[in-house]
């Protein structure tokens, strides 16, 4: 065997590993600036192009798309790798996927602040970049499919099962909801109309959460938390069963976007059933990440990257225990259109999404660079001024968000409404200004991480790792 | 009868049904030591890693 065939191929996943730290700096400053117009409207500039309504997107963009897509592309790439002991397939085609995903990225950056959007929510993008998506799309497919195809164990290991998933999935989403009839290069119309638009949207938008936000991350948990804790899987049998239940479950959820609308009453009964069904999938694999600890819970309190996965996992399971409760008819008729929404997204977001991908990067680039880590101090630094940032984010929301739904709701005994709506947005102000600095908190610890990756990368050196044999040869 | 409501609700069926299988299958006596040997493989793959082993590439 030449050297080619002995080593793994670490340089795309280096690529993208920071690029999800830099992007993850990018999309969470957007953040910090909207929330901060919404605190303080003098921010958006009376500019267009600086407005809320048109950064807003490029937010959700960056973080999602950018920070997340990149810790994806990076975790798969090299678990896929390491847990199949063979190089990845066809790695120009793997180099070919950064640079596009890149170019994707910088032309959200430039379109949607310009003002060019399809509208629909986390699929902003016009269909010349939903083409482009596509052709990545479909390169990380065979890329990561390839991988598979030539692995050198039988068994694919469960991370590399809801990697695929994620892929595939997101595909089928991306291509039906994206299918439009563009009338000049930047403007197209959707190819459904009316309320079918809607449920094909939050088909897609729905899933985009259960596949993109959290297949790919269960992914990355079922690598991480094993390697950091150094335990095996706690239950192996309880990974199948959440993984398929979570499949079959997960695609019918997403008409609770659209309860009390235009959509049929029988098709939002059924989103809300199938809601409530998810908490028994979602939560088999929280346990089954806290549970890889037990034996070894003491690292928990020596170890500051175990306590972003393992924290991360708890984020997961609390805000996949308050979605199935949002999604009920009856609290929803509260929640909907109020900041609680905001709130419970960002709880999945920060505190699943961001978390689990902090603690992945700072397991991942030490390796990359065959090096340790700079400073395990600034870490835990990092770590706490994260998780006081999530708690302030967070109950800011609830609070705000009850708050204007009681509001809103409330009426005199004459059948007039008690309050004005400026009333309730004057109401919400103090939790606004509590919402952005959670959110710059959490922008400082990403400002920490960069410093000191950076650091940690300066004093290692890009390496191909050697592809060990596969225990079943010893 | 066999209009697509029908065959909508079949498939509905036969997806439960696989996934009942499924559940099954994982808990058969037979899976056990496969499984254990994969709850650990994201462990078992530092094997044979040595320092002088690797070696440099550009970025």
């Amino acid at each position: 065997m030449n050297n080619e065939t002995m080593t793994y191929d670490y340089t795309v996943v280096r690529q993208f590993a920071i690029a999800t730290v830099i992007l993850g700096i990018v999309g969470m400053l957007i953040g910090v600036l909207i929330a901060s117009q919404l605190a303080w409207p003098v921010l958006n500039f009376d500019t267009p192009w600086l407005s809320f309504g048109r950064l807003r997107p490029l937010h959700t963009n960056a973080v999602i798309f950018g920070f997340g897509g990149s810790a994806l592309f990076a975790t798969s790439y090299y678990v896929v790798q390491r847990t199949c002991h063979v190089r990845l397939f066809a790695p120009q085609l793997a180099q070919f996927t950064f640079i596009g995903w890149m170019l994707i990225i910088a032309s959200a950056v430039v379109t949607l602040p310009l003002g060019y959007t399809s509208s629909k929510e986390y699929a902003e993008l016009e269909w010349p970049i939903d083409l482009l998506i596509t052709v990545v799309w479909v390169a990380y497919a065979v890329v990561f499919f390839g991988t598979i195809a030539k692995r050198r164990v039988k068994h694919i290991y469960v991370a590399n099962w809801f990697f695929g998933s994620f892929i595939l999935t997101v595909a089928m989403l991306h291509i039906v909801n994206s299918a439009a009839l563009p009338v000049s290069f930047l403007k197209s119309y959707s190819a459904y109309a009316g309320v079918q638009d809607a449920m094909v949207q939050w088909w897609y938008g729905h899933n985009a959460v259960g596949f993109f936000l959290t297949a790919g991350f269960l992914g990355i948990m079922y690598y991480f938390i094993p390697k950091q804790a150094e335990r095996p899987v706690y239950s192996y049998r309880l990974s199948v069963v959440h993984f398929w239940a979570l499949a079959f479950t997960y695609i019918w959820a997403g008409p609770h976007h659209l309860h009390y609308t235009a959509l049929p009453d029988w098709t939002q009964s059924l989103g809300m059933a199938f809601s409530l069904i998810l908490l028994a999938p979602s939560w088999g694999g929280m346990i089954n990440g806290i549970m890889t600890l037990s034996g070894a819970w003491e690292k928990l309190r020596s170890d500051p990257i175990l306590k972003f996965l393992i924290v991360s996992v708890s984020f997961y399971g609390m805000s996949t225990f308050e979605g199935p409760m949002m999604a009920i008819k009856t609290v929803n008729a509260l929640s909907h259109y109020t900041d609680w929404t905001i709130g419970h997204v960002h709880s999945g977001a920060l505190g699943w999404v961001a978390m689990v991908s902090i603690g992945a990067m700072y397991f991942l680039i030490p390796k990359l660079f065959d090096t340790k880590l700079y400073s395990l101090k600034l870490v835990e630094t990092h770590f706490w001024i994260a998780t006081i940032g999530i708690v302030l984010y967070i109950t800011s929301m609830w609070i705000s968000g009850i708050m204007q739904g009681l509001m809103w709701r409330a009426i005199n005994d004459d059948g007039t409404l008690t309050y004005s709506f400026v009333e309730s947005v004057q109401a919400m102000h103090p939790f606004y200004i509590v919402r952005a600095s959670g959110g710059l908190l959490f922008l400082i610890g990403m400002l920490i991480m960069a410093y000191n990756l950076s650091k940690t990368i300066a004093q290692g050196k890009a390496v191909q790792a050697v592809i060990p044999e596969p225990a079943a040869a010893h | 009868m066999m209009d697509v409501s029908f065959l909508l609700s079949l498939w509905t069926v036969i997806a439960f049904a696989i996934f009942v299988g499924i559940v099954i299958w994982a808990w058969s006596g037979s899976r056990k030591n496969d499984f254990e040997k994969a709850a650990r493989m994201a462990l078992d793959d530092e094997q044979d890693v040595s320092d002088e082993a690797k070696r440099k590439s550009a970025l």
